[in-house]
């Protein structure tokens, strides 16, 4: 505050007294002359203050944006699986783009907001640069650079990106707002701001959701002969988030139970053998039902991200703590998957802690 | 670069920054890649200078450093807009002759900055690809009466042909540079300076400004 209110003052008295004039011109033109190397020396003093306090501007700022931070990860951890194409990355960049997640890393190492906005310059043009002469780019628009930095930004695991972006905005202070490393501030901050609008949580849980099922499909069709079988179309409901299908689907074989049964808790031969059989039977489906590879119906809803249907499963008496043949819980396929809103529900935190050991 | 902040308040240099708005392929790059380096669809351009290029100019003795920012033309992004075009004196809006979409973006364009920016901001809206005139699907009348009723100007221009590019920028310098210096007029006769938007020394010459006449020079 104290120097800018020195200038202020010295400006008022310059315009004031007409003595100070002629030497101020003087200084003004030798300025102008040596525009480059003021503002040369203006960065370099720049860099060597923010050098020494670095370590205790950037902590206070990441204080202040921890929580900005915490939410974007969060988004940013549930993007993980978007593919260059579901972003709009051209084809011709993806060469470039390890190389540039490998300058991007060294973001958090500079020790000055100047020297980290020339390392988001270093990450574009590294990921847009040419090389080889047979490889034709031509002329990159605002539209590719915004879709390789958001490629960037959910690959690269900087855990700190609000407070980055913060402490560049706001501590550069020799730095015009209208050069290249603007523009680059920009397009990192255009693409920040993209991710946490959540638009590209939307292509995600519609590409990424449709690529599950598919995926899903496919092992299904590889490991069970009988496409049409009962657990595999209450798989199939479940990875659609069809809510109404599944309770369908479930309450049947409830109803079936009770009028088969002797009492409850009979156990004659006949008794037996229905819920023996029950067991085996794959024309219906309890929320016991596995399929081939040991999953359970609650298994295939922390796959697909069925948040809503983890509690209708619970409520119907699905095991928490039922495991596949691997040996893993729905809780582990649910933090795997990245989807928070399935491992964050109260029902499958109720999971015991032995059952997510494996080997136990 | 060393008048940080206010452009051209010394009064010698000024810098400008000239936002590229408009749907995608309306021809923005091209536009802006043919007035910097006069290149058309030249494939060896290396990156980052098709969406950021700079372009100094000397107009009636008044030195000038235009930075010219393209911007994200697609949909899905067009919530970012106010992140590329804050700051900004100037703004081309481009739409393409032969797409009526394109122009109905434009309009759009201009809403938004006029409420953003306020009537600081010089317009420019850019009929662009005039070498496709006999497919052209926006009429000149309409576009032109436009332009006047929102206090932009308008421009015909062929990236193609290299038609026009050079009137638009020129055109749009001189109107910032009366922009900027009615400003500083402005803040010259109030009391105090507004010391907010500065950052760092500012030397204030002052020597009184001769206002542009007529002829004006380009050189680069």
């Amino acid at each position: 505050m104290a120097p800018s209110l020195m200038w202020e003052g010295a400006s008022r008295a310059r315009t004031e007294t007409p003595i100070c004039t002629s030497c101020h011109t003087l200084l003004a033109k030798l300025l102008a002359k040596q525009e480059l190397q003021m503002t040369l020396l203006k960065q370099a003093v720049g860099i060597y203050i923010h050098h020494g306090i670095h370590d205790l501007i950037f902590n206070i700022v990441g204080t202040y944006e921890t929580s900005q931070d915490a939410s974007f990860n969060k988004i940013t951890r549930s993007l993980q699986e978007l593919q260059q194409n579901d972003l709009g990355v051209k084809p011709e960049f993806s060469i470039n783009l390890s190389r540039a997640k490998r300058e991007l890393s060294q973001l958090n190492q500079q020790t000055s907001p100047l020297l980290k906005m020339l390392c988001l310059r270093r990450v574009l043009l590294t990921a847009t640069q040419t090389p080889r002469r047979t490889m034709n780019i031509e002329a990159v628009s605002a539209d590719d650079l915004l879709s390789v930095v958001l490629y960037l930004l959910v690959k690269t695991e900087i855990p700190n990106w609000m407070a980055n972006m913060s402490y560049m905005r706001n501590f550069s202070f020799s730095n015009s707002s209208k050069n290249e490393l603007s523009y680059c501030l920009s397009t990192f901050e255009a693409a920040v701001e993209y991710i946490n609008l959540g638009k590209l949580q939307n292509t995600c849980s519609v590409t990424g959701e449709l690529s599950d099922k598919a995926l899903f499909k496919e092992r299904m069709s590889l490991l069970t002969q009988n496409m049409a079988t009962p657990i595999y179309c209450l798989f199939e409901h479940i990875a659609n988030g069809n809510e109404a299908k599944v309770e369908h689907l479930l309450s049947e074989g409830e109803g079936d139970e009770d009028v088969r049964m002797c009492h409850p808790l009979c156990s004659c031969d006949l008794c037996d053998g229905h819920l023996s059989g029950r067991l085996h039977d794959l024309s219906i489906v309890t929320p016991f039902s596995r399929d081939d590879r040991g999953y359970s119906p609650l298994h295939a809803a922390a796959i697909c991200g069925q948040a809503q249907l983890i509690d209708l499963l619970v409520n119907k008496g699905a095991s928490v703590n039922a495991t596949d043949y691997h040996a893993l819980t729905p809780l582990h396929l649910a933090c795997q998957r990245g989807f928070q809103g399935v491992s964050n529900t109260h029902a499958l935190n109720a999971v015991s802690i032995s059952s997510l050991e494996p080997g136990s | 670069m060393a008048t940080a902040g206010a452009a051209g308040s010394s009064g010698r240099t000024y810098s400008f920054k000239v936002v590229l708005l408009g749907e995608g392929c309306v021809g923005k790059t091209s536009l802006v890649l043919r007035y910097c380096e006069n290149k058309f669809n030249d494939k060896h351009i290396t990156t980052l200078q098709a969406s950021f290029l700079t372009k100094k100019l000397n107009i009636t003795g008044k030195r000038v450093n235009l930075a010219i920012w393209d911007t994200a033309g697609q949909e899905r992004f067009h919530a970012l807009g106010p992140i590329y075009y804050r700051d900004s004196n100037g703004a081309i809006l481009v739409y393409d002759v032969t797409d009526e979409d394109s122009f109905q973006k434009v309009k759009n364009w201009v809403k938004e900055l006029r409420k953003m920016l306020g009537n600081e901001i010089c317009l420019c809206i850019v009929g662009n690809k005039i070498d496709l005139d006999k497919d052209r699907n926006v009429s000149v009348e309409d576009a032109e009466s436009y332009a006047e009723s929102v206090g932009a100007k308008h421009y015909h221009t062929s990236a193609k042909l290299n038609k026009g590019i050079e009137e638009l920028f020129l055109d749009l310098c001189k109107r910032m540079m009366e922009t900027a210096q009615a400003e500083e007029r402005a803040k010259g006769n109030g009391a105090s300076q507004s010391a907010s938007s500065r950052r760092g020394v500012q030397i204030v010459d002052d020597e009184p400004q001769a206002t542009p006449a007529g002829g004006c020079c380009s050189t680069g």
